[in-house]
């Protein structure tokens, strides 16, 4: 590659992986005015020892450590406060408001973190390194020592960014001896080989005994490792993968705790969730088979799913207990996976494959409360998908009588999208809300749209008491159509749902 | 005022009484609310108001506390939030975030009795707010900045600031 080349590239690639992470530890915005005192009455340090530390604990690093000169009183507050690092505080630009990767590697950054962790004597409440590059000898050398230290010390939530190229950089294995991790952010490493350490299982194969939160980002991780690094967390809520393509990944879910999981860009075969009794959430997007035709998505004993997406009828193959979900396959209870109450669907609807697949995936989850479906393009416009088509495909029991809400995004007005949208009006009888957001440059107008939108819902029928709101996408390739972050966030009630 | 909705008067340390819905502070603090269920069992053959004394508290402080507690608390007034089922268009920030910034855009002595006021009455979302307040008044500032802004007196001898800038030099 060209050096531009890569420059850009690794500008494209960190810009997507800083979007999935999460905010910095604290807040680096822009300080508040300062207002001369009223009297001299020093009433900060005044402050109970517990508080000084409560506000030193929401500065950056460096505005932290710098209160230790304050005053005597000030002196020892540092010390005893969780240190919270992020790099990109040091940089000004990255991470502030938009998150913009920084324009070049940085060694007197790694230099200052090597000081500030060496001079606090632990525990780190959080340690960001998003900006940092290590693939010469030198860096893989300072990197181990700090894995070193991070053993020593203890650190709660680590976010260890390799600045490409090259991608996959071996990380030290000692990480995983950092069995104080509850939060654990991997970009763009070579995932140790832990084999050895498979041999060697003393406490009963666990690596990280209070891990909540797992993501792996473009990490070239062989099956087994993934296999020991699961089972090894035994407390695990959330866990994500993004951009694992090397090898076909089959996950399957035993972790008792495990409530939420996303698999975004990735290369996977099938992915099987079995017996996973605590799983509330499985969120897939742009995921591609590696060897196979299709993705298999197997769903066994799942008894607190609610959120499933984004599910494609074309190129997934639905398997809900033993049973392959064939088109125009008989529901039966066995075939329903009753407690999905928000589904999210790619569906590519001039294709006839994906549009024959859609009554009986609906017709696989009767409860569903909010439905998603982004409308993806079609290359080959095969067939006539009318509205008689849908009619023929026969009543809908979701979409007649438990959809409440429902949105349509990368809307282009195209034939089969409108006649899809027809039908759906003309069925939906509880529906209250829906929301139509038209593809970016697809039209000349908004109005456009909203007539368009108009002449789908009939004046007598079901839902003609439903509210419609129409957007345009600001993005021209539709944006980004889910946060990792908002799909973690069990306050977010629908994390599918247009922002 | 809605006749049926309960009220509880609190007395300022300085004999101020503020007028409150039982409802609302109960659900932003948790000492009151502690205090409140003390008395309830001698209030319920009565109809006589309460009135809590907040001996750690000004009328000035407590009064914001409460213009705080009642945007924030209050359920008839609380917008929706915006990712939930409720409406809202896309890249609306949260509707209080607004107050909030004017809340503690104050002087150091009015937000410093705000934090121990916050802290006192055990209203989380107060206390962090204040915190975080008091923490951006120290942020991107030089040592000696920050001292002139909160009146700190610098006590160290001279060998005990060259030592301390050593320890954290990597800070400065």
């Amino acid at each position: 590659m060209e050096p531009q080349e890569v420059e850009r590239s690794t500008y494209v690639l960190l810009k997507v992986l800083y979007m999935c992470l999460p905010d910095t530890p604290v807040y680096a915005g822009a300080a508040l005015s300062a207002r001369l005192p009223d009297d001299a009455e020093d009433r900060i340090s005044a402050l109970p020892f517990s508080l000084l530390r409560n506000i030193v604990s929401r500065l950056p690093a460096k505005d932290a450590a710098r209160t230790t000169a304050l005053s005597r009183r000030w002196r020892p507050v540092w010390r005893c406060t969780p240190l919270a690092f992020a790099d990109a505080h040091l940089l000004p630009g990255v991470l502030g408001g938009h998150r913009r990767p920084a324009p070049a590697d940085t060694p007197t950054l790694a230099d200052t973190f090597s000081r500030a962790i060496a001079a606090h004597p632990g525990p780190f409440r959080a340690v960001h390194l998003v900006c940092g590059y290590y693939a010469d000898a030198a860096r893989q050398r300072q990197l181990a020592r700090w894995v070193q230290t991070f053993v020593a010390k203890g650190v709660q939530e680590l976010i260890l960014v390799n600045r490409p190229m090259p991608l996959h950089v071996p990380l030290p294995a000692a990480l995983l001896g950092v069995a104080t991790l509850t939060r654990l952010y991997l970009g763009l490493w070579k995932f140790p080989d832990t084999s050895a350490l498979r041999q060697c299982q003393s406490d009963a194969g666990v690596v990280f005994p209070h891990l909540r939160e797992l993501v792996l980002c473009w990490v070239m991780v062989e099956s087994r490792d993934m296999d020991f690094l699961l089972a090894g967390s035994p407390v695990l809520e959330t866990f994500g993968i993004m951009g694992i393509r090397e090898k076909a990944m089959r996950l399957r879910h035993a972790g008792q705790h495990l409530r939420c999981t996303q698999i975004l860009m990735s290369t996977v075969d099938s992915v099987t969730v079995v017996d996973a009794l605590s799983l509330e959430r499985l969120i897939l997007w742009e995921a591609m088979p590696c060897n196979s035709s299709c993705i298999r998505v197997k769903i066994g004993k799942v008894p607190k799913l609610q959120v499933l997406g984004y599910l494609s009828p074309g190129s997934h193959m639905l398997e809900i207990r033993n049973t392959v979900i064939n088109a125009g396959i008989k529901a039966t209870p066995s075939t329903m996976v009753p407690g999905i109450r928000i589904l999210g669907l790619n569906m590519r609807f001039g294709d006839r494959n994906d549009s024959k697949m859609l009554p009986t995936f609906l017709r696989c989850f009767p409860n569903v409360e909010r439905l998603h479906i982004v409308s993806k393009k079609n290359d080959e416009i095969a067939g006539k998908i009318n509205l008689k088509f849908w009619q023929e495909a026969g009543p809908i029991e979701s979409i007649r009588s438990s959809i409440k809400m429902m949105t349509f995004r990368e809307f282009r007005m195209e034939r089969s999208e409108v006649a899809f949208l027809k039908f759906f009006f003309q069925s939906a009888h509880v529906l209250k809300n829906a929301v139509i957001v038209g593809s970016n440059g697809s039209f000349t107008s908004i109005p456009e749209v909203i007539d368009k939108v108009k002449t789908l819902i009939p004046q007598d029928g079901p839902s003609n008491s439903c509210h419609v709101l129409v957007y345009e996408s600001s993005d021209p390739a539709g944006g980004p159509v889910l946060s990792l972050q908002k799909g973690f966030d069990f306050s977010v009630s629908d994390p599918l749902n247009y922002q | 005022m809605a006749s049926e909705k309960k009220v509880v008067f609190l007395r300022s340390s300085d004999g101020e009484a503020f007028e409150v819905s039982e409802e609302v502070i109960s659900a932003a603090s948790v000492t009151i609310k502690g205090m409140i269920d003390e008395e309830s069992p001698s209030r319920a053959d009565t109809a006589a108001t309460t009135t809590l004394a907040i001996p750690n508290v000004t009328a000035a402080t407590l009064s914001r506390v409460l213009h705080y507690v009642n945007k924030h608390f209050d359920a008839a007034a609380v917008v929706g939030r915006p990712d939930d089922y409720i409406f809202c268009a896309p890249g609306d920030e949260h509707p209080l975030a607004r107050f909030d910034d004017d809340f503690v855009d104050v002087d150091n002595d009015t937000l410093i009795d705000l934090v121990h006021a916050a802290e006192y009455l055990h209203i989380k979302k107060l206390f962090d707010l204040t915190c975080k307040a008091v923490a951006d008044k120290l942020k991107g500032r030089t040592i000696d900045q920050i001292r002139e802004t909160f009146g700190i007196v610098n006590d160290y001898t001279v060998e005990e600031e060259v030592e301390v800038y050593r320890e954290n030099s990597w800070a400065f």
